[in-house]
């Protein structure tokens, strides 16, 4: 079981040296994806190896020549990247439109440095509007031709199907790997369960599963770890993974994750796309009414609020805690909401602005110890 | 003690913004009293189209530029500082959203001017372009007040060729506006109310075309960007209107009177300069001194001259949805690549024969601070003239420094000396 945890952990703690040895001995183009809606599997089928691209855990230098620091990590850290050649492996880079600091980030890089490709995905914000199955449908199929450009040869709809499929046997697995937390939380610490989720944005989707399928009959064979810590869902950090630091400062301080929304975590495997009919209508649909509520789009319908009590309560958790990335004006925004609706529906909960920059955690680790003392004085079981 | 005089020549018409404001303020205020619907609305000035349904509308961004200009803002921030939201955000949404849960509370505190408050919205909407956080601060009033709430998306350009596809599905969007605005006011949209509007928006978009067309191609320059960026507020406000086409007449006329008698609004000006960004609206008297004793005009910018109906033969007030698609597609900034707008900053710097640039650096407005080092990057290359950064923010004082920005323009005016004598 340890090789295994430490395959994951190597590929997400060095995501594009592995890339790049991986290269190496594979005949395929790779494509850097940003966050958080790209329909992967369209890339995937094509040929080409799609791979979320992440922030670095390197401070940002060059990257401030092209943007300003008041920018959010995930934007600021990959222009950095750019600039210093160190996204050199890909082939190309394929934005989608989640934000004004992702376009932004996107019309930057292709302004001032060259790169062999560059697109932007710009499907509709607005998931209920009328015409959105078939604008986000058009968009897709733009996508489509354009790889099919790229590659030299058709995408034909069998062949997403089957990319459909592999990202579907996937997205499972990871299911049951939380489904597995949730039964046993604290059975692999929080740092692991990330490299895991991690780790699938950047390998190939048969080896991820391949090795997830060989480690989860270990963990299910493993002793439930002892109750008594406080039980809480993990929410935010919209398109970055949590700095694995601040999730052992939660669990030292006497939490467990049983639960969370994170992008680098539920967000990213929650759902499928269904494998019957026209794939690109699937995908487009998978888009406007089966992800889980995103601060990023406009739906009226559905409510990350909601989401996180009914993830809460579902879960027994005893409190919340949210990650807002700072420079994140959306999910800021959106914390107002959130702030009222968990107070409302008495769910402690406890807000974190995080940081690419992080000089020092102290602060942090004192907020997560009160917040956590407090849920504890609260429990007369605890 | 004597007050110190003033250097800066400020065009007089610019006085009479205020006049303007205060009807706004006005009728925003009168609105639940006259049984109107109000409207919180972002992004994009169509909110015209508002009115022409008899719905009062707060405009976002406008009310954030105005409170910072009459220093009603700090209360509004740091009421939206206790609700949790970031000081990094937009300052405008903050002002507006802290406005609106002030004007919500039963007591406002002391330090708010009672007539900066606004009433409770029935309805909100954005035109969603070149900013995401418009959608945020909108989608706060809809979770604050459960009001109907409607997002006209904006096509991003990536190739000139898609442009007519994206004209018909911006067209088709402003279709669902006008039938949402029909469902939340229970009756027919006034077709006919909207053409007058256009009419009058296209009388009063001319004339203040030419005004700043001229006002800012003459040299000595008769006006400058603290005047034209403050005269966009009958345009933004009150389109529509009749009185803002007296409102750009007056303007053009004490402008051509200027270029007759050649009276500058900078003595003594030596100096020609670009002011790429927005305004920083708690600064526009003091900027406006202070560069007015360095013999600075400030020419002004996309954000003046590009931005509020800039192209006004582009408005057919018989098709105004198209008029309005054509406006929000051409005037996002950030909506189309970029080499598009570079190239008018370029011909506006030879047109208005421009000796530096600055580029105004706004600390939470985003979308109009990641195009500024593309910007002046293509300057130097291309104009070779010297380019500085002044970093402030379009309405909170906490991220203006005044000693920075009199180290910028030193920096500024001795790289042009330098220039000129080369």
């Amino acid at each position: 079981m340890e090789d295994l945890l430490a395959k994951f952990t190597t590929v997400a703690a060095r995501p594009y040296d592995w890339l790049r040895d991986w290269k190496e001995t594979h005949d395929k183009a790779l494509m850097g994806v940003s966050p958080m809606h790209f329909p992967e599997e369209i890339v995937h089928a094509s040929g080409v190896q799609p791979v979320v691209l992440q922030e670095s855990d390197e401070p940002v230098t060059f990257g401030h020549s092209y943007i300003y620091p008041f920018y959010c990590a995930w934007a600021r850290s990959n222009l950095d990247l750019l600039a210093r050649e160190k996204l050199n492996l890909f082939d190309g880079l394929l934005f989608f439109d989640e934000c004004l600091q992702t376009r932004t980030a996107m019309i930057i890089a292709r302004d001032r440095i060259p790169f062999p490709y560059y697109m932007l995905l710009h499907p509709p914000c607005s998931l209920r509007s009328p015409s959105a199955l078939v604008e986000v449908e058009e968009t897709y199929e733009e996508l489509r031709a354009d790889m099919q450009q790229f590659v030299g040869h058709e995408i034909t709809d069998q062949s997403l199907r089957e990319s459909i499929l592999l990202y579907n046997k996937n997205r499972s697995v990871l299911r049951r790997l939380y489904d597995l937390r949730r039964a046993k939380p604290g059975v692999l610490r929080a740092r692991e369960i990330l490299a895991i989720v991690h780790s699938a944005m950047v390998m190939p989707k048969d080896e991820h599963t391949e090795l997830l399928e060989k480690l989860l009959p270990q963990l299910e064979a493993r002793e439930s770890p002892p109750d008594g810590r406080v039980r809480l869902v993990l929410s935010g950090h919209l398109c970055l993974a949590p700095k694995t630091d601040l999730l052992d400062i939660i669990e030292e301080a006497g939490g467990v994750i049983v639960d969370d929304d994170l992008y680098t975590g539920y967000r990213y495997f929650a759902t499928d796309v269904p494998v019957n009919g026209d794939p690109i209508e699937a995908l487009a649909k998978r888009y406007l009414t089966n992800f889980p509520p995103s601060p990023t789009r406009w739906d009226p319908e559905s409510d990350c609020a909601e989401y996180i009590v009914d993830m809460t309560n579902k879960n027994q958790a005893q409190g919340v805690i949210i990650l807002v990335v700072k420079h994140c004006e959306i999910h800021s925004w959106y914390y107002v909401h959130i702030r009222r609706v968990l107070m409302a529906a008495g769910v402690p909960h406890l807000m974190l602005e995080t940081e690419h920059e992080t000089v020092s955690l102290g602060p942090e680790r004192t907020r997560i110890e009160a917040f956590l003392e407090m849920i504890r004085a609260a429990d007369p079981d605890q | 003690m004597v007050a110190k005089e003033r250097k800066a020549n400020r065009l007089k018409t610019g006085s009479l913004v205020g006049q303007y404001l205060n009807t706004y303020l006005e009728e925003i205020r009168r609105a639940p009293q006259e049984g109107k619907m109000v409207a919180y609305a972002c992004g994009a000035p169509i909110w015209f189209m508002l009115n022409a349904q008899d719905i009062v509308f707060v405009h976002g961004e406008g009310y954030g530029a105005f409170s910072a200009a009459r220093k009603w803002e700090r209360p509004f921030m740091e009421m939206s500082a206790a609700e949790g939201i970031s000081e990094e955000c937009c300052s405008y949404s903050r002002t507006h959203f802290g406005c609106a849960l002030m004007s919500q509370t039963p007591v406002p505190p002391d330090n708010v001017t009672p007539e900066a408050l606004l009433p409770t919205p029935q309805l909100a909407a954005t035109v969603h372009g070149i900013c995401s956080t418009e959608l945020a601060w909108v989608r706060a009033f809809h979770q604050l007040n459960q009001v109907p709430t409607f997002v006209v998306e904006v096509p991003y350009i990536q190739d000139v060729k898609d442009e007519e596809r994206h004209h018909k599905t911006t067209v088709s969007r402003l279709k669902d506006f006008v039938a949402f605005i029909e469902e939340v006011s229970g009756r027919p949209y006034n077709w006919d109310r909207l053409h007058e509007l256009m009419t009058v928006i296209k009388k009063a978009a001319t004339l203040r075309e030419e005004a700043y067309t001229l006002g800012s191609t003459h040299v000595p320059a008769p006006g400058t960007f603290f005047d034209w960026g403050v005269c966009l507020g009958p345009i933004n406000y009150l389109a529509g209107r009749p009185e803002t086409v007296d409102f750009y007449a007056k303007l053009k006329a004490e402008v051509e009177e200027r270029v007759a008698q050649n009276i500058s609004a900078v003595p003594d000006e030596k100096y020609r300069i670009l002011w790429e960004g927005i305004m920083f609206w708690p600064k526009v008297g003091a900027l406006s001194e202070k560069f007015a004793e360095a013999n600075c005009a400030v020419i002004g910018g996309s954000y003046s001259h590009l931005s509020f109906w800039p192209f006004p033969d582009q408005i057919d007030p018989e098709r105004p949805l198209e008029s309005i698609a054509t406006f929000i597609l051409g005037s996002g900034i950030a909506n189309r690549p970029p080499e598009i707008f570079h190239n008018r900053l370029i011909q506006m710097c030879k047109d208005y024969s421009i000796d530096g640039a600055i580029l105004s650096v706004p600390h939470t407005c985003r979308p109009l601070a990641g195009r500024l080092q593309m910007v002046g990057n293509r300057l130097v290359r291309e104009l070779g003239i010297p380019v500085v950064e002044f970093e402030g923010d379009q309405s909170d004082i906490n991220f203006y420094s005044d000693l920075r920005t009199n180290y910028a323009i030193d920096a500024l005016l001795e790289a042009i000396a330098s220039a000129k004598k080369r």
